[in-house]
């Protein structure tokens, strides 16, 4: 009985100790991969630096550099909208890079559609500059810490009635909650745009998108490739989407790639 | 001398420089003659008003001089000339004006006046002097004097017939109208003095040569030589009568020589050089033509006017294409009908193409009667993305007068395959201005070569569990503080309250004393602290001060507080215990004190469980 308990309990800090180490091994492996795919880069190989890049997402990894690497091999493969697209996921993680922006507006000269953005209010404008400012993970830990200070310091000032922790904590009490307040509110609309503003990249050189769904709508206007829209809704495999200055339509779902 | 000659020159060039602005601006002389000023009645003359300086090719045809009481208006006609001569340009401009002259006499042609550019030019008037017979004798025809003088009627031996081929016709078919000279005698020359007037007909003339083919004819016995002279077809605009004045043609007849005496000669020397010459003015009759309005019914949407027979092809010159490589998309247009007017087909070509205006190019064939002919547009597309791309079918509708419906005719789709070019699109950005490439930068900027920080993908943070108890926590810490306060607040402010509180603890204490002395031997001390326990106990729990509670009080306490007799009376049966114990000391062994320190025990934590 004793002997069995023993067992499982180095059975048990095995399965960690095995779990940390292939953890450890996957990084490794996935920061050769990485080196791998930027040598071929610098080759001018880029066909074969796309296919290590993009092996790091499917052993389950991300970050914005692998990201902006891949955007800008298939940049210089050609492959203009799978370019956005990726200069896109790297924006989402790291919104405020200026290497990303470059490029990705780069990319978008190539892009035949002119889009044009329905103007917004300013405050809108200004509010969504701010909240663009940290990606959503960032936002999430600041958000958080400040909660929890701000939820260690309220039981603290209940408990501790020394009169001059009173006086000094007021201060910080107030400071925090001005920024929690600022910050949640920044976390939740980035949380609500990232659950309900879906975009996409045009995969495919043209597309006519029609007015409803299926091949019987008919054409409303005409996409081409590397056009960022937004998807609404679904049905079967068609995605309606919407366009920044408001148009809307159906066109099929493997015509687009989520960002 | 040279000085001298300095100045000059000097002085000339000032003036040069002076006044070419001037001769730039306004520099325009106008001037009038006529080909002849004596005219023979009814003969033409011809009035030619010259324009001559830089301006002239901009001047406006000058006002027709008001001369009809001697003379008819057949036309105008104009010619330029420009010449450059020592790098100065000189331009001169003519109109002829056509005249007939209608009466006798001398006249005088007033001064024609033009203005232009706010300034007006008169020409000097000119006389002119209509005379009676042939004014300019035709030398080698000495006959010819005294034509005028003998009438002749040749009505029935020369006419001008105009045949029409129907008289009810569609807006905008075609009518062909005929002209022909029927006559028994010689016409040596001819010449179209008035042209019918043509207005609210679109005509097309049929080619005619100035030695028509001649046929004969016979026409109540008589035997005629008959000219086609003028052959046209004219498309009326608008529906309603129309009214065609009638041709009017000059013709010089050749008459046969009177003469008195016959001789053998006579059959012999019947020829031009014998006979004599007469001018003889001939009329078509007016023509009525019913022109009747396109019928409304069945008028297809795409209808634009287009009446006769056609029919449409449409044709790609290659249907496999690299991007950015032109393509001609030809779409003909033939058949019988007024093809000047017939308006471009709609070609509904992809977006995906660059499109450029057509090239249009007519042909038009005047044979048999009737106008054919074909109408190409010749479209360049240059297509700007591969895939494949299709030409919607071309449909064109029209009018067939002759089964008297609307017809529509459609071309069949065209497909083109378009590759992709050897040029990838991406080295020439569309649609952006030089000045943004040239601040953009030529390339994208380099990869990031730092070994990143690699996160797990997997779902957002916001919405694993970990995230929830985070949140969660303070919620935790903040009630237990609460809680905590509230508890700390009732110890401090309510007696009864941290007496109760404490009473367990203290009873517990207490008994835990018993225990030892129990252990140690002395009955007397151990029954005293339980009974302390067990007093101290309900003193604490009711909120009275147990120093001088009796067992009779504690009985009436805990029975008004409704609690089951059977506790009560066991809690009271271990304090009567106590009592008897503790003031009659007697033996009691440790057996004894373990037995009833389990029974106070279990009283107590009774009674605790209901009080």
């Amino acid at each position: 009985m004793k002997n069995f308990v023993i067992t499982q309990k180095y059975f048990l800090f095995l399965l960690v100790f095995m779990n940390v180490l292939v953890k450890f091994s996957l990084a490794s492996e996935v920061e050769a991969i990485f080196l791998k795919g930027n040598e071929l880069y610098k080759q001018g190989d880029y066909l074969a630096a796309i296919s290590e890049y993009e092996k790091i997402a499917t052993l389950g990894f991300e970050s914005w550099e692998v990201y902006y690497n891949l955007g800008n091999a298939y940049y210089k493969d050609g492959q203009l909208a799978r370019a956005i697209l990726n200069f896109e996921r790297a924006k989402k993680l790291n919104p405020k890079n200026e290497d990303i922006n470059f490029n990705l507006e780069f990319a978008n000269l190539s892009v035949v559609d002119r889009i044009p953005q329905l103007p917004t209010l300013f405050i809108f404008s200004w509010i969504s500059q701010v909240a663009n400012v940290f990606n959503l993970q960032t936002l999430g830990i600041i958000t958080l810490s400040l909660y929890l200070l701000l939820g260690t310091m309220i039981p603290l000032r209940i408990l501790l009635k020394a009169k001059s922790f009173k006086k000094l904590g007021a201060g910080i009490l107030i400071a925090t909650c001005i920024l929690l307040t600022f910050f949640s509110s920044i976390f939740i609309i980035r949380i609500y745009e990232a659950e309900n503003k879906i975009e996409a990249i045009v995969l495919v050189d043209k597309v006519d998108v029609k007015s409803a769904p299926g091949e019987a709508g008919t054409d409303v206007f005409t996409l081409h490739l590397g056009v960022k829209v937004q998807l609404q809704d679904q049905s079967l495999n068609w995605v309606k989407i919407r366009l920044s200055d408001g148009k809307v339509g159906w066109m099929k779902q493997d015509q687009v790639e989520k960002i | 001398m040279s000085c001298i000659f300095k100045q000059k020159s000097a002085l000339i060039l000032l003036f040069l420089l002076l006044r070419n602005p001037v001769i730039f601006a306004q520099d325009l002389q106008v001037s009038a003659n006529l080909n002849r000023t004596v005219v023979p009645l009814d003969q033409a003359f011809e009035l030619n008003v010259e324009l001559n300086g830089a301006d002239a090719q901009n001047a406006p045809q000058p006002a027709l001089p008001d001369i009809e009481d001697f003379a008819a208006f057949r036309g105008t006609s104009s010619s330029q000339s420009i010449q450059f001569i020592n790098g100065q340009m000189s331009v001169s401009k003519i109109f002829t004006f056509h005249f007939v002259a209608t009466r006798v006499g001398k006249f005088q042609i007033p001064p024609i006046r033009l203005n232009f550019k706010g300034k007006s030019f008169t020409t000097k008037a000119i006389p002119i002097e209509i005379v009676k017979g042939a004014a300019a004798p035709k030398p080698g025809n000495p006959s010819s004097r005294r034509s005028a003088n003998e009438p002749l009627d040749l009505s029935e031996q020369l006419f001008l017939k105009a045949a029409v081929n129907k008289n009810r016709i569609y807006q905008n078919e075609a009518v062909i109208i005929t002209y022909k000279i029927y006559t028994a005698v010689n016409i040596t020359n001819y010449g179209i003095s008035q042209l019918p007037n043509t207005v609210g007909f679109w005509s097309e003339e049929f080619p005619t040569s100035n030695r028509p083919k001649i046929t004969d004819e016979v026409i109540n016995g008589r035997q005629y030589r008959v000219a086609e002279i003028k052959k046209v077809a004219l498309y009326p605009q608008s529906a309603g009568v129309k009214t065609l004045d009638p041709l009017v043609v000059d013709c010089e007849v050749q008459l046969p020589r009177q003469r008195r005496r016959r001789d053998i000669f006579d059959s012999f020397f019947d020829d031009p050089f014998f006979s004599r010459s007469v001018r003889r003015t001939i009329r078509s009759d007016a023509i009525s033509i019913e022109v009747m309005p396109l019928p409304e019914e069945g008028k297809p949407s795409d209808f634009s006017g287009a009446v006769g027979n056609y029919s449409l092809q449409a044709s790609v010159d290659k249907h496999a294409v690299k991007t950015n490589e032109a393509i001609t998309l030809k779409v003909k247009l033939a058949g019988r009908g007024n093809i000047k007017i017939l308006p471009n087909p709609k070609v509904d070509i992809p977006a995906d193409f660059e499109v450029y205006d057509p090239e249009i190019k007519e042909s038009i064939q005047r044979k048999g009667g009737q106008i054919s002919g074909s109408k190409t547009f010749e479209y360049v597309l240059i297509p700007r993305f591969p895939g494949k791309q299709v030409i919607k079918p071309i449909s064109f509708s029209y009018f067939d007068p002759v089964k008297r419906n609307y017809q529509r005719i459609r071309t069949s789709p065209i497909t083109i395959d378009v590759l992709k070019g050897d040029k990838p699109i991406l080295s020439a950005p569309v649609g952006t201005s030089k000045e943004d490439v040239q601040f953009i930068g030529k390339d994208i900027r380099f990869i990031q070569l730092y070994l990143p920080e690699f996160e797990k993908i997997g779902t957002a943070f916001y919405k694993r569990i970990y995230f929830f108890v985070l949140l969660f926590c303070p919620v935790v810490t903040l009630a237990l503080a609460l809680a905590y306060n509230k508890h700390a607040e009732k110890l401090s402010s309510n007696v009864a309250y941290a007496r109760s509180r404490r009473a367990n603890q203290m009873a517990l204490k207490r008994l835990k004393t018993a225990n030892k002395k129990m252990r140690e031997g002395k009955p007397g001390e151990f029954y005293s602290e339980v009974s302390k326990a067990l007093m101290g106990f309900i003193g604490d729990k009711i909120n009275v001060p147990a120093a001088g509670l009796i067992t009779e009080q504690v009985d009436a306490l805990l029975r008004k507080r409704g609690i089951e007799d059977q506790i009560v009376s066991r809690f009271l049966d271990c304090l009567n215990t106590c009592d008897f114990k503790r003031f009659a000391p007697t033996d009691s062994d440790n057996g004894e004190m373990k037995t009833f320190f389990n029974k106070a025990k279990k009283a107590l934590i009774d009674l605790d469980r209901v009080i």
